[in-house]
């Protein structure tokens, strides 16, 4: 069956059939990706202000594929433009570049870009320990009146991230972790752990019942100081929050790895480790100095990284689609560059088609780009 | 005169297509200085996003007009250099600017939906069931 009005328009509607096709198609991909950026908006301006990372992303990588892509797009209007002037060869170089083009995106988003995220963490730094880390800190995001003390923790003299992380203090009460950005609430974990020797009153027998438990506390030293500490009866609260600090901090990654870390990085992703990150040419982040340990940022935990996810991989998926196509109409077979030489009008109306579609997927990343890497 | 017309004339059935080289050169020309425009404004936007808008008083002075405070100045004006860009695209790359009413009327309601879209969020700031709604701040 030949499919009527390849070439012609079509009396009615005084266009071609693909082109008005094209269109309709590349309105519905409008609302697609506007649904999706409607909901980015929404979680934006959802998100408290200290919850929405900037700079995470690698921006000279990204610019360097806004490039890429736009390049992309001027050569397949040369590679159509080519076709017009019936000129095959340029058009198979032309084209054949759109194509590269299309495959240095995809490779740099898909062996740089999304695996330097999969492998990414959240830090939280002590508050005791901040001004060892102050020369390296740069506060710009800090809201200063005091309720949410907030910092990213970069490399100095360099504006962006270097490892994402938030320094995290409530006026009220100085170590309150926001459930939402923590993955795990620590005082449940000591309410665990003082449970465990609920009966025992001696604070030897105490401390040696909980170093036999390995299933549960695999390996936590609790001294027998603080276990009598943490018994006296009324508690002192900033006892208690002083022996919590130094447990979650020093013994709390050694805690039981199913129920103590559900999402450290060793249970939940087990190719990855934490390893010292050099914020200064003289600094090292001590793990000893997280607040509660650390969590990696896979979308579960992380709106941002969430919708990042999302739209770039849909928006990857357009890319590989336009490549399929620009691959096929390269190829000499018979619906591709052969039919230069029967129909070479029809071979123009499909790379206008597929061009219209490559310039909508570029159209989508010019507003990507800045949404995700600058703002 | 009558030679040169007939040399046109037979060039564009050769090719089925009306347009003459000269143009074709033109449209070429088009292109690439659309495509330089659009690396420039990368280039703008990459840098314009390095700028605090909101420690400027002129950019402070003006945008509390409309009711942006802080980032948000950076955002909007970011989105107002990719909306630029955008237009680069739609109208030369993708020949809006040349498009029937055909093309246009379908892409005017997608237009209108998609706005309608991003504007839904406004929702979220009003309470149709009174209480249904709890803020953190």
């Amino acid at each position: 069956m030949e499919i009527p009005y390849t070439v012609r328009p079509r009396p009615d509607t005084g266009l071609a059939n693909p082109k008005l096709g094209i269109w309709l198609f590349l309105a519905s991909e409008v609302m697609l990706f506007g649904g999706l950026f409607a909901g980015y908006i929404f979680m934006r301006l959802g998100s408290d202000p200290w919850m929405w990372p900037k700079g995470w992303l690698n921006v000279p990588v990204g610019t360097f594929n806004t490039f890429v892509l736009i390049a992309s797009s001027v050569t397949v209007i040369l590679a159509w433009e080519s076709l017009k002037m019936r000129n095959l060869k340029m058009y198979k170089i032309w084209l054949f570049i759109t194509f590269m083009c299309g495959l240095l995106f995809l490779g740099i988003k898909l062996s740089f870009e999304w695996p330097a995220k999969f492998g990414h963490f959240g830090a939280y730094i002590q508050k005791e320990v901040a001004h060892k880390y102050e020369p390296a800190l740069g506060n710009e995001d800090r809201v200063e009146d005091g309720k949410v003390f907030d910092g990213h923790l970069k490399r100095k003299g360099y504006p962006r991230l270097f490892i994402g992380g938030h320094l995290t203090e409530k006026k009220d009460d100085p170590y309150a972790l926001d459930a939402s950005s923590v993955p795990f609430v620590p005082e449940a974990n000591l309410d665990a752990v003082l449970a465990l020797g609920k009966d025992e009153k001696d604070p030897a027998k105490k401390a040696k019942l909980l170093h036999t438990r390995e299933v549960t506390l695999k390996g936590i030293v609790v001294r027998p100081a603080d276990i009598a500490e943490l018994n006296k009866e009324p508690l002192d609260p900033a006892k208690k929050k002083e022996i919590l600090q130094r447990m979650n901090t020093i013994h709390f990654h050694k805690l039981d790895e199913a129920n103590g870390r559900p999402y450290d990085p060793a249970n939940d992703r087990p190719k990855f480790e934490l390893r010292p990150q050099f914020v200064d040419s003289h600094l090292v982040l001590d793990k000893r100095d997280l607040i509660a340990g650390h969590g990696p940022l896979v979308p579960k935990l992380n709106t941002y990284l969430a919708t990042y996810f999302m739209i770039t991989g849909l928006h990857g998926a357009h890319v590989l689609a336009g490549c399929i196509c620009f691959i096929y109409f390269w190829l000499p077979i018979k619906g591709g560059a052969k039919l230069f030489h029967t129909n070479p009008e029809q071979l123009c109306n499909r790379i206008e088609v597929s061009g219209l579609f490559w310039h909508l997927v570029d159209l989508i990343w010019i507003f990507v780009f800045p949404i995700f890497y600058l703002l | 005169m009558s030679d040169h017309s007939a040399t046109v004339d037979h060039k564009a059935d050769d090719h089925g297509h009306a347009a003459a080289h000269g143009s074709m050169f033109d449209h070429v020309k088009v292109y690439l200085i659309i495509g330089a425009l659009l690396f420039i404004f990368t280039a703008i936007t990459v840098a314009l996003s390095y700028i605090d808008f909101d420690k400027i008083g002129l950019f402070i002075w003006a945008f509390d007009k409309i009711g942006v405070h802080g980032f948000a100045i950076n955002i909007v004006i970011g989105m107002i250099v990719a909306t630029f860009k955008v237009c680069l695209v739609g109208a030369w790359f993708m020949h809006l600017k040349q498009e029937t009413k055909e093309i246009w009327r379908p892409l005017l309601f997608t237009f209108f939906f998609v706005t309608a879209l991003f504007l839904l969020f406004v929702f979220a700031y009003s309470d149709p069931i009174p209480g249904s709604v709890h803020w953190h701040h």
